[in-house]
């Protein structure tokens, strides 16, 4: 499979067809010819089998959760299981219309409000959303309901952020129209309570934090960290990407988040498609419920369900209809199959496999804020750097010749020549060892002086590595 | 007790673990919680084995009427296009569906290449320079159109054309306040926009839907020359499934344009299985929103493809990138890519003759047999409002047939699809022939 595949333009050739559709009906009423497409779109033409085998040929060129291991960090890359995408599929699901009328749709309003309710149950919140479309969706719903909040208090405008946060959450921000004012993280990776106390005033709108933070660490201070925002009249945001460290265990309701996004394409195991889609859905408290976007579901007292299109004090909408449905009911049907004690199992194997892996490592990976992993830890490369100059990019692009995906590298930005290494509950004491035994393998690599082997890794996947600079430079973005 | 938990380890493992790492047990690990915040009683259901999980979704999803299952006239920015198995065949596959975000661009080039040929798929659609990997849904798109318009333009009124899709509108009018600006809808005429109603004061942006949400045709190359003159940038909305008869966006003058995919290769999945399409011109391509993949060579010389522009983006640029969009919707995008692949541009077109001819002979016949109206004289393409009684949704839905949205009381849409048939047009206008009676 090293031979360069064509792209389907090249495959094109015309009159070819896959397409099988009937003779229109009636007479074709031609569009006036002021609103007519003088050309044809250049899409492609192809046979049914051309099309078919292109796109297998391509799906062959994928690491995917299904045939191999894809350790990358804060990503929660866990095996999704088969029969969830049978169930999304099922035709009362599949092809039905959000404008039917209610008693069309009851049995999809019931499960959005029965996950709904679990959801709050796993969070420790009284309401959630299903309408963010994935975690930074979710965030921007947030800031937004606090926007909402303190609509008649605009000296609020500043939101406080850790320096070991995704990149989503300052850009969520300035979307939001706030500012980011940035909190360091102590010597211990955590966030450095102090320093936090400084920022925190009549400005505040409120923090985002992450916990377990970027690091893979629980915050140990973390009542103490919402309730100096409490104090200062702030809300406080949990970004539940790490959820998967906690489910079953610890509730940020309990740690005094205030909101909560949990990304359903991680902690509840549905596919991620490439690169999506995903679902965010956000659970909140009490004091933010009334702002929650619409639509919500309502049960009502003779024990039907019914959409809730403008309740008082919403932000509104965020989303064309009530985000991914698709997904939500992948992720529900996960959770009815896990139960409580699944779900506890899930944290706890997730827990166990990261130390495992951690300590298998850390004899020669510095793991520089190894105190409490959880579900991920982050490692260092940089002692690499003495042997020919060697970086985490190559340690990167050198597993991926060991069959498996890389870690998440040069995040979080804390540490210097980051591997963050989540290798998730569903991966066996075997692939560990395996992966465990490659990253020592490639550090021995190096000081054995083979520093140009793995600079110029990968060499056997079906092309050797790519030029990123080029690609930018001279920017072709379509064929 | 466990109904199976897809995690491998055995006791063995778990004890051999344990032993590596130092610790007694499990909970051991989790000490590092404080206990204050550790083991709280949290209520769940109990776990269903496979089987048991499969029957309790058969019998929520029993309780729904798929409109995708009969006589369906819905419309609105979701419409029940046929699917071909092709589509579903490669979306399933392990390989595309279970692979995350191509950071790793050598262990990911069966993603980025097909992204690659479905940007270039848009922009051939939408007739403009360059697309993206995708965004969530249409209503979105127009946030994030909005806010491109804003990174290179002064100005703070965004000027909707009456017949922009009101869900579009509501999430823009969302999201306006955060992104500092103001959201103005223009008057209609017969269900369309009079170029003249656009002035030339401070306007950011002027927002066209062609089709607009009724389906009526509005006089998009002179609402775009308007607003050129007044020195907006001029977003687009399209209906992708008529751009193999319509004009398409760039052709009429968009700048950027905008799409809800999901008529493409996606089921209607009660809104669930949405996809943002994106395209613009060369004037904001290295400022648009969400993954962008471009070709570039590998070390050999050979071809391939990466995520490119990074730097745009949230990870990179934090609070000072243009967008926060991370995850999109990569897999409903490749089912856009293959389905536009099935139909080529002949396809497109087909599908575009039969939904317009179903619609044009509805159209005919009600207003020639029925106490409806058609709302607009305008000219439409596979959808159109009628006006009539008031409650026609319900009566209709008692016979089985599916229409709508609403705009208000008396005024609905019907949409139409390749998967209408004759025999669904004479159902259709007998029932609104007996209903305009009473």
């Amino acid at each position: 499979m090293t031979r360069e595949p064509d792209t389907i333009f090249e495959l094109s050739r015309p009159g070819r067809r896959s397409w099988s559709l009937p003779e229109a009906p009636f007479d074709v009423e031609p569009v006036p010819s002021e609103f007519a497409r003088r050309d044809a779109p250049k899409l492609p033409e192809v046979s049914e089998g051309g099309l078919i085998r292109h796109f297998t040929q391509l799906s062959e060129r994928n690491f995917a959760i299904d045939n191999a291991f894809y350790p990358l960090g804060s990503c929660t890359m866990k095996y999704n299981p088969k029969v969830q995408d049978e169930l999304a599929a099922l035709s009362g699901f599949r092809d039905l219309h959000p404008d039917q009328p209610l008693a069309d749709i009851q049995g999809a309003l019931e499960l959005l409000w029965t996950f709904e309710r679990d959801l709050c149950e796993i969070t420790g919140m009284t309401a959630a959303t299903f309408c963010p479309a994935a975690g930074a969706h979710g965030e921007i719903t947030a800031l937004l309901m606090w926007r909402k909040h303190f609509a008649n208090d605009r000296s609020r405008d500043t939101v406080i952020i850790p320096d070991s946060a995704h990149g989503t959450n300052p850009a969520s921000v300035r979307l939001a129209g706030f500012k980011v004012a940035e909190v360091p993280s102590g010597p211990d990776g955590q966030v450095d309570v102090d320093a936090l106390k400084g920022l925190l005033g009549p400005h505040v709108v409120g923090l985002m934090i992450t916990n377990p933070n970027t690091l893979g660490v629980f915050e140990q201070r973390i009542d103490e960290i919402t309730k100096f925002v409490h104090d200062a009249g702030g809300f406080a945001y949990c970004d539940g990407a790490n959820l998967n460290a906690l489910v079953g265990r610890a509730l940020p309701g309990d740690m005094g988040f205030d909101v909560v996004h949990i990304n359903l394409h991680k902690t509840f195991s549905t596919p991620h498609g490439g690169g999506g889609p995903g679902a965010g859905p956000l659970c909140v408290d009490e004091a933010l419920e009334p702002y929650l976007p619409v639509p919500r579901v309502k049960r009502l007292d003779d024990g039907t369900f019914a959409w809730d299109h403008d309740h008082a004090s919403t932000i509104g909408p965020v989303h064309s209809f009530g985000g991914n449905f698709a997904v939500v009911v992948r992720a529900y049907a996960y959770l009815r199959r896990l139960g409580l004690d699944g779900l506890r199992r899930v944290s706890g194997m997730a827990v166990l496999n990261a130390n495992y892996v951690k300590k298998k490592v850390d004899a020669r990976y510095r793991v520089p804020y190894s105190e409490g992993t959880m579900h991920e830890f982050v490692a260092s490369g940089d002692f690499l750097r003495k042997f020919g100059g060697v970086r985490t990019f190559d340690v990167a692009k050198a597993l991926l010749d060991h069959g498996f995906h890389a870690p998440t590298v040069y995040f979080p930005l804390t540490v210097r020549e980051a591997l963050m290494v989540e290798p998730t509950e569903t991966e066996s004491k075997e692939t560990l060892d395996a992966f465990a035994q490659a990253l020592l393998e490639i550090a021995e690599q190096a000081e054995a002086g083979h520093a140009d082997e793995l600079r110029s890794a990968p060499h056997t996947l079906p092309v050797s590595r790519l030029d990123e600079a080029r690609a930018a430079r001279q920017l072709k973005l379509r064929a | 007790m466990s109904a199976g938990d897809f995690v491998p380890h055995t006791p063995d493992d778990i004890e051999a673990m344990l032993g590596v790492i130092g610790a007694s047990s499990i909970d051991d690990l989790f000490t590092v919680i404080p206990a204050a915040l550790r083991d709280p009683s949290i209520s769940l259901p109990e776990a269903l084995p496979e089987p048991g999980v499969v029957s309790h979704l058969r019998a929520l999803a029993s309780r729904n009427a798929p409109a995708g299952d009969g006589v369906n006239f819905l419309g609105g920015g979701l419409y029940d296009h046929y699917v071909p198995a092709a589509v579903r065949a490669m979306q399933s596959r392990g390989e595309f569906a279970t692979a995350y975000t191509p950071y790793q661009a050598e262990a990911s080039q069966g993603t980025l290449q097909m992204i690659f040929e479905f940007q270039t798929m848009i922009a051939e659609l939408f007739g403009l320079a360059v697309s993206n990997a995708s965004l969530y849904d249409g209503g979105t798109g127009l946030v994030e159109a909005v806010n491109l318009a804003a990174m290179r333009r002064d100005g703070r009124r965004v000027l909707l054309c009456g017949g922009v899709n009101p869900r579009y509108r509501r999430v823009l009018e969302t999201y306006a306040d955060g992104l500092g600006i103001e959201v103005g809808v223009l008057p209609t005429t017969d269900m369309v926009t009079d170029p003249s109603a656009i002035g030339s004061d401070d306007v950011l942006a002027v927002v066209v839907q062609q089709p607009n949400a009724w389906g009526f045709l509005e006089d998009a190359r002179a609402l775009a020359t308007a607003a050129g003159e007044a020195g907006a940038v001029v977003i687009g909305i399209a209906d992708p499934m008529t751009l193999g008869v319509l004009a398409p966006p760039g052709e009429w003058g968009a700048h950027i344009a905008i799409a809800e995919g999901q008529a493409v290769g996606n089921p209607m999945a009660f809104g669930g299985q949405c996809v943002g399409l994106f395209a613009c011109n060369d004037e904001f391509a290295r400022h648009m929103p969400g993954r962008l993949v471009g070709e570039t060579v590998d070390a050999d010389g050979r071809r391939g493809w990466v995520l490119t522009l990074q730097a745009r983006e949230q990870h990179i640029k934090r609070e000072k990138a243009g967008s926060n969009i991370c995850t999109n919707q990569t897999l409903f995008a490749l089912g856009v890519a293959v389905h536009l692949s099935w139909l080529g541009p002949e396809g497109l077109r087909r599908v575009g003759e039969i939904s317009g001819a179903l619609a044009h002979e509805a159209a005919r016949r009600i207003a020639s047999e029925t106490n409806f109206e058609i709302a607009s004289s305008r000219p439409f393409v596979r959808e159109f409002a009628v006006r009539g009684p008031r409650d026609t949704l319900e009566e209709l839905r008692h016979r089985g047939i599916f229409a709508g949205p609403a705009l208000d009381d008396d005024t609905f849409n019907l949409a139409f699809t390749e998967k209408r048939t004759p025999q669904d047009v004479e159902v259709l206008v007998e029932a609104l022939t007996e209903i305009g009676k009473t």
